[in-house]
């Protein structure tokens, strides 16, 4: 029997271990840490010139650049003057509260070399086009990347070009490790990362995935689609040298724009044509758990021609299929469902049913893919320039008209709930799916599921806590239900959605909220079945927006609720169900441009040089912004 | 050797010559350097004038030197605050400047055209993005004033936080001030135009019967809304992005360890109980032996701060021959 001296020092040891585990690496140190958590606003999809395409349309903002500008800091862009001062500027009205610069790992060497005398390759051919001809460079080294093949210049296994890599991939996590707020005011989180660009096919579908670090713990070169063009090579490298490497390196990966990968981003089978297994599929949820819903090239959730219902589907949809289609005169198809993250999903289960895990369990986000380091310009204003890239770059001149591809847009936001703002709360969140995207605006979004979850949620003040404490958050799983306990007694599960519209700021108040809907998607044996529900708010409310003027008119709300329960839910059935949160109508950025342009598509003499878009069939003049949550998961036998 | 340029290789060789010439000389120069400050006769003679008035004789040729000394420094303070960006984002200029371009829109238009009522229509962030546009911030005598004090503000809290002098070139971080509050909020959709009369009584009942955020049931208190009733310490910029700009400005009114008067926010109206604020940078907070130190280092920290935003930047002085800077 133990001595009560011998007990005492037991307890205080005991008490010491104890308090020193609760209160070492695990405290929270952020002082608006909140273990209901915060949502914060951020952008994932930011190229600099280190991004060859980027470089070759003259934008020069290097990765600190970008996170300062992210953080605030104005910003000058493309074009130049002769003495190298910007005659453009631009500055976010709202800093972020995170960023990740995600340069493409592809030619990242083959920039450097091309910039840099003293290195071997700078002499070139394929230098001296990209120095004096960019454009051209710009088709011809990417056409060769997306083909998974180094230039000549780059020696023999590309290792002259792997080795330039290293200088612009040591730049790039040493501005994330400056910017990196380790204050308890925890007010900016950078996240290393980079772009993994891959192409499928002769048309160049679009295989993009960026590639985000939990910490500073990187490998010692960014994995290309060159170095690794198999999807599968590709996650056995970032095992291998990340996430297995006993270094702490920890890394998730998302993809983009499916809307440009002619049905072939989530395709069901491996590359080598095998159907995906168990393994396959669990693997690839492991390093995939979200993906970047909408971006500058356009919205990826669901399309007209294969949601008929939903009427809110035509959201910025691009005038065509695939990447390469954007700038080869040949190569276009109709749509495919599969390029369209609706579909994705409702397969995604079906592989699920078949092998026992989901490869496609996506939660959602969304970025800007700016080409210009102005992470999280989305204001839908006359100001926009454009966001390079895959779009039309400016010249050395002034872009008259539209400064950006008619079809593109400003981007979105990556939102993420969390405790606090910094790397492992925000990654963590991430790898939970705790995340929803949004076209812009800031909207905040809440989005619980759960059996026995109030029907007057709505009107309580602790609708988060029972939120958490009786559901699972955007991005979850829903549990069992405990019969033993009556949970789902009352049929299937129940969700809430709390909205608030996009505060905004003092010059640009944030647009009324119109309505929320839940949208369900489910298996019924064969049968992929999707259906849209009005949760909250008011599809009819009758407001618009006099596209003249752009003034908007109507009415709309600050805050939206609704508790929505499945009367048609079965539980042997898989499903998803995510929130879709809608604004009033606001004119598009075209629009505002288009309006300050003073064209008026009566009078062809108002349409000047550049600006015919504005007067185009194809030109949609208005934007309902919106935000999409994370889908929550219905899993038989979970 | 006619023919021979007349060979598209050749031509194709020589004008990438060319290209490759230009683009050394041309797109790989040094960033300019900044404008010169120009202290023209009009400036010397207002100094002169200043000094005359304020102490009744001329100044002798040091005493010129000084003030032109200073006046350079207030330029390079209020050039380094715009290039911040502090223009855009402090309240007290963004009014000044929309009240100029009210002034100016209400001067430009004729008796005719001049309807009070449209005048007053006038959307703000219209104003301000006109305003911005003709620059109005780098000519207003006032404004100028407030970016050389906010930027004197921002050096100084910087130094006293970091200890470096170095001019910051972005905005400090947004949350170097913070404060821990509670609120009851009302919502302006689900309270209409009774929403002011609500908030009133609310107050009145709360003050009546001394209730403080800390009593059971206070969550209860108002209308639902998806943040927490208890914020947990928060910069007044991370207000502003959750409550939107006219809360975190209302804050500054609210008292501390009291209920405020209803605050506007974009949802609604907020009861506020400020719980503490972030002790302020300055030296109020400074004992009364420790100013002269405290003014003396502050004034050390700023010299220091100046020093290296003349580095580079060309004085011009229509009274002095030019000698450029090395």
């Amino acid at each position: 029997m133990m001595r009560p001296h011998a007990l005492l020092g037991a307890l205080v040891i005991g008490w010491v271990v104890w308090t020193g585990t609760a209160s070492g690496d695990d405290a929270p140190r952020c002082r608006d840490h909140d273990p209901e958590r915060n949502a914060y606003f951020g952008d994932l999809h930011v190229h600099t010139a280190f991004s060859l395409d980027a470089s070759t349309q003259d934008t020069r903002t290097r990765p600190d650049q970008a996170y300062r500008f992210a953080k605030g800091e104005r910003l000058g862009i493309q074009p130049f003057r002769p003495d190298g001062s910007p005659m453009r500027h631009v500055q976010l009205s709202r800093p972020l509260d995170f960023a990740a610069v995600t340069d493409h790992a592809e030619l990242i060497g083959e920039w450097n070399t091309c910039n840099s005398e003293d290195l071997p390759g700078h002499d070139s051919w394929v230098c001296i086009m990209y120095r004096n001809w960019p454009r051209a460079a710009y088709y011809w080294m990417n056409y060769q990347a997306s083909k998974a093949r180094r230039h000549n210049f780059c020696g023999e296994d590309g290792r002259i070009c792997l080795e330039a890599a290293r200088a612009p991939w040591q730049e790039t996590q040493e501005a994330a490790a400056a910017h990196q707020d380790r204050s308890a005011a925890c007010s900016f989180t950078t996240f290393p990362a980079y772009e993994w660009t891959g192409g499928v096919g002769s048309t160049g579908n679009n295989f993009h995935r960026n590639v985000i670090f939990r910490n500073e713990k990187v490998p010692a070169l960014p994995i290309s689609f060159i170095d690794a063009p198999a999807l599968e090579d590709f996650r056995a490298r970032l095992s291998k040298e990340c996430r297995d490497a006993g270094t702490g390196c920890d890394v998730l990966v998302i993809p983009h724009n499916s809307n440009l990968g002619g049905g072939l981003m989530f395709s069901p089978t491996r590359t080598d044509g095998e159907p995906l297994s168990r393994a396959d599929a669990a693997d690839r949820a492991a390093y995939e758990p979200l993906v970047e819903i909408m971006q500058h090239k356009g919205d990826s959730e669901c399309h007209p021609a294969f949601s008929s219902e939903d009427e809110l589907c035509g959201f910025e949809k691009l005038a065509t299929n695939n990447f390469g289609s954007r700038t080869l005169p040949f190569g276009d198809h109709d749509p495919v469902a599969r390029q369209f993250m609706r579909r994705v999903l409702l397969e995604g289960m079906q592989i699920d049913r078949a092998v026992g895990a989901n490869p496609f369990q996506y939660g959602f986000i969304a970025s800007t893919d700016t080409h210009l380091g102005a992470a999280g310009l989305t204001a839908e204003n006359a100001d926009y320039p454009g966001h390079g890239g895959a779009g039309t770059p400016v010249g050395d001149e002034l872009p008259r008209g539209l400064p950006d591809e008619l079809d593109f847009n400003p981007g979105g936001l990556a939102v993420v709930w969390a405790e606090e703002n910094t790397r492992d709360a925000l990654f963590d969140a991430m790898m939970r799916r705790e995340t929803y995207g949004t076209s812009g605006p800031r909207l905040l979004v809440r989005f619980f599921g759960g059996w026995d979850l109030p029907d007057d949620l709505c009107a309580s003040s602790a609708l988060v806590r029972t939120g958490y404490a009786a559901g699972v958050p955007m991005g979850g799983i829903l549990p069992a239900p405990h019969k033993d306990r009556g949970e789902a007694e009352g049929g299937g599960p129940a969700f809430v959605v709390s909205a608030l519209r996009d505060p905004g700021t003092a010059n640009s108040p944030g647009t009324p909220l119109q309505r929320v809907q839940i949208v369900k998607g489910w298996l019924d044996g064969d049968a992929l079945l999707e259906q849209v529900i009005e949760i909250a708010g008011d599809p009819e409310n009758g407001a618009g927006v006099d596209t003249r003027t752009c003034e908007p008119y109507g009415t709309g709300f600050d805050q939206l609720c609704g508790v929505w329960r499945d009367p048609n839910f079965d539980p042997g059935q898989h499903a998803f169900y995510y929130a879709r949160v809608v604004e009033n109508p606001t004119c598009r950025w075209s629009q505002q441009i288009c309006n300050a342009s003073s064209v008026s598509c009566d009078d062809a003499s108002t349409v000047g040089e550049g600006l015919e878009g504005c007067c185009s069939e194809e030109h949609v003049p208005t934007i309902q912004e919106r935000a999409w949550t994370s889908p929550i998961w219905h899993r038989p036998g979970s | 050797m006619a023919a021979l340029f007349r060979r598209p290789l050749v031509r194709f060789l020589l004008a990438g010559a060319v290209l490759a010439v230009l683009h050394a000389n041309l797109w790989n120069e040094a960033p300019p350097p900044p404008a010169p400050v120009v202290v023209d006769a009009d400036t010397l003679a207002a100094l002169r004038g200043d000094w005359v008035r304020t102490t009744g004789r001329q100044p002798s040729g040091e005493e010129v030197d000084a003030l032109v000394q200073d006046w350079v420094d207030r330029e390079l303070l209020a050039r380094a605050a715009l290039e911040l960006g502090i223009q855009h984002h402090d309240a007290l200029i963004r009014r000044r400047l929309i009240q100029n371009q009210r002034f100016l829109d209400a001067s430009a238009l004729t008796g005719a055209d001049a309807e009070p009522d449209e005048q007053d229509d006038l959307d703000d962030g219209e104003l301000l993005a006109r305003a911005y546009a003709l620059e109005l911030e780098r000519s207003d005598p006032v404004v100028r004033r407030r970016l050389i004090e906010r930027m004197r503000e921002i050096i100084l809290s910087r130094a006293a936080a970091t200890g470096t002098t170095t001019p910051p070139r972005a905005l400090p971080a947004p949350d170097a001030a913070w404060l821990r509050l509670s609120h009851v909020f009302l919502s302006r959709d689900r309270n209409g135009p009774a929403l002011r009369e609500r908030a009133a009584s609310l107050l009145a009942r709360l003050r009546e019967t001394r209730a403080t955020p800390d009593d059971t049931g206070f969550e209860t208190w108002g209308d639902p809304l998806p943040i927490p009733g208890r914020l947990p310490p928060s910069s007044p910029e991370r207000l502003a992005g959750r409550l939107g700009p006219e809360f975190a400005e209302g804050l500054h009114a609210a008292p501390v360890g009291a209920w405020s008067e209803p605050i506007e926010s974009s949802y609604g109206l907020h009861l506020v109980w400020v719980h503490e604020r972030s002790p302020e940078p300055d030296a109020n907070a400074q004992t009364a032996g420790s100013q002269p130190a405290t003014a003396a280092r502050d004034e050390a920290s700023l010299q220091r701060a100046l020093q290296i935003l003349r580095q580079d930047v060309d004085v011009i002085r229509y009274d002095r021959p030019h000698r450029p800077p090395p």
